[in-house]
């Protein structure tokens, strides 16, 4: 089952010049993780909040085509059940605590309480979620005491917390240190685990080849690629547009090129480097 | 997982706000600047002491005295129409009507102004909004009360971190009067830009908290009115009946 379509879609914002994107048209399984990926401006953002309903509901402009959340049209959902099915984490984190709220614990659950659960039940999840992410500590802190990093942890923890079946990731981890990166692709693993359906922007591209399914490479308004990441990641043009291939997967192409010999495959994960490597050593 | 409260604290929002209100308004109606001077200042003071916060309140409701009792001392004083001087300096003669017109007026401001203020000082706003929304205040009107009570804190940091910006690029943001308002004024325009962008922002990350979602709201935290408050709120009532009867029909 689709637990997302995008057909024909086509963008411009309202001062733009250009379209951003032009005639995108992909689906997201249910339960399968999708990384978007491609250079800076390149338009993945804005096929982010294209997913959510945000544009062009809250930012206008010229928008085509249509974008179906469980084969239901998002246009005619409110964004109330939209909230509901699509979780969505913002690449910024500073604009992305409520303002409302006097602790990480309260921060957290302001989701919950919107969506109108009993209380012990926040707190059951509330607390759940900051033990799973290893947040105990932040707990009792003010929301706007915290590091971009912190509050990027906030950021996924509060929309984690609301359990929804769809989630949108725009690069959690720009403000995290490498440890903290780990951690956050972990919590994703898990997530995937339990079946959720993952939209995933990222730049950490050695990550991405680790846990993603499936990789869309966009540049220059429309998809480049669209396919298993195995197979995406291990093609030297993708670094032509602007993106980084995985550290196995640089070696195997030149490997191929220094030594005149033809790998089985060029890897992009490190299990699969290992058996391609292993004949040669 | 609420933290300690002090007494003034503990009273519930909305009870604490007719308390308030019902000082700042008798105050007004009083028309003696003694009442407000002599009864309204120190109680509040007082109860400000009571909650552990008498330097923090007391900081701040004099930084505004000053700047306030100077403007209004020197306008009222020296530019009052009536002929009683009450001192004149040279050819500078202050007017005995204009010091009481000026000491009642701000008797009324601080009164309010330090009612609010303690009110403020002495509510978590996350409570006021959820005590107004149990008033019958909607669940969005009640979210704009609280997010535009906090964009004054939220614009001074803001400037700061745009001032920094400008000084980093090499503009001169501190001396005397004049280079400080060289540097404000072309402060103001990405301060205002980047503060609408913040709200499109917010309202599209509340949209991602479930924000419009149609369903009765839940709170986590637990504010229960109290019998203590209805005998606050009933005898702030009584007493400003007294107050009128006393002061309009006796």
């Amino acid at each position: 089952m689709k637990a997302l379509e995008v057909v024909n879609v086509t963008y411009k914002y309202p001062i733009a010049k250009e379209n951003v994107l032009e005639n995108i048209s992909f689906s997201v399984n249910k339960g399968e993780f999708v990384a978007i990926v491609g250079r800076n401006g390149c338009g993945k953002t804005t096929l982010c909040n294209i997913l959510r309903g945000f544009i062009p509901s809250f930012h206008k402009g010229k928008f085509k085509g249509n974008v179906l959340i469980n084969e239901k049209d998002i246009n005619e959902m409110s964004m109330g059940e939209i909230a509901v099915e699509v979780g969505f984490v913002f690449q910024n984190p500073f604009i992305q605590v409520s303002g409302v709220k006097n602790s990480v614990f309260h921060e957290v659950a302001y989701g919950l309480e919107n969506l109108g659960m009993a209380r012990e039940e926040i707190i059951e999840r509330t607390d759940k979620i900051l033990k799973d992410l290893k947040m105990d500590d932040l707990r009792d802190k003010h929301p706007v005491e915290l590091s971009g990093g912190q509050r990027q942890r906030v950021a996924l923890a509060s929309v984690l917390v609301m359990d929804p079946n769809i989630l949108i990731i725009d690069e959690p981890t720009s403000q995290l240190d490498p440890q903290s990166t780990e951690k956050v692709f972990e919590i994703i693993r898990l997530l995937k685990e339990k079946n959720k359906t993952i939209i995933l922007v990222e730049h950490k591209i050695d990550l991405i080849s680790e846990y993603a399914d499936r990789v869309i490479l966009i540049d220059n308004k429309k998809i480049v690629f669209d396919d298993l990441a195995k197979k995406v990641l291990a093609r030297k043009e993708v670094m032509s547009y602007g993106v980084n291939l995985p550290q196995v997967a640089k070696a195997g192409i030149r490997f191929e090129e220094q030594t005149g010999q033809e790998l089985d495959f060029i890897p992009s994960v490190l299990k699969d480097a290992i058996s391609v490597f292993k004949k040669y050593v | 997982m609420n933290k300690e409260k002090g007494i003034i604290s503990k009273i519930y929002p909305l009870s604490k706000l007719v308390v308030i209100m019902v000082l700042a308004v008798t105050a007004i109606l009083w028309g003696d600047y003694r009442f407000g001077y002599f009864i309204v200042l120190p109680l509040l003071v007082f109860l400000a002491a009571l909650e552990g916060k008498f330097f923090s309140y007391t900081k701040k409701m004099i930084g505004a005295m000053i700047i306030m009792c100077t403007f209004i001392f020197i306008i009222k004083g020296l530019f009052d129409p009536s002929d009683e001087i009450l001192w004149q300096f040279a050819f500078i003669g202050v007017k005995k009507e204009g010091i009481e017109s000026a000491l009642r007026l701000t008797s009324i401001i601080f009164s309010l102004g330090g009612s609010i203020l303690l009110f403020f000082e002495t509510t978590d706003l996350e409570d006021f909004m959820i005590s107004l929304q149990k008033a019958g205040m909607s669940h969005v009107g009640s979210f704009i009360f609280l997010s535009t009570l906090q964009m004054i804190p939220q614009f001074a940091k803001k400037s700061k971190v745009i001032m920094q910006a400008q000084r980093a690029r090499g503009i001169e943001t501190e001396g005397n009067l004049l280079v400080r308002m060289k540097a404000f004024f072309p402060m103001l325009t990405p301060l205002i830009i980047s503060s609408i962008t913040d709200i499109e922002d917010k309202v599209i990350t509340m949209e991602a908290r479930a924000f419009s979602v149609d369903v009765k709201k839940t709170y986590l935290r637990v504010l229960n009115i109290k019998t203590s408050d209805y005998v606050i709120v009933v005898s702030s009532f009584i007493l400003f009946v007294i107050f009128l009867v006393w002061r309009y029909i006796v």
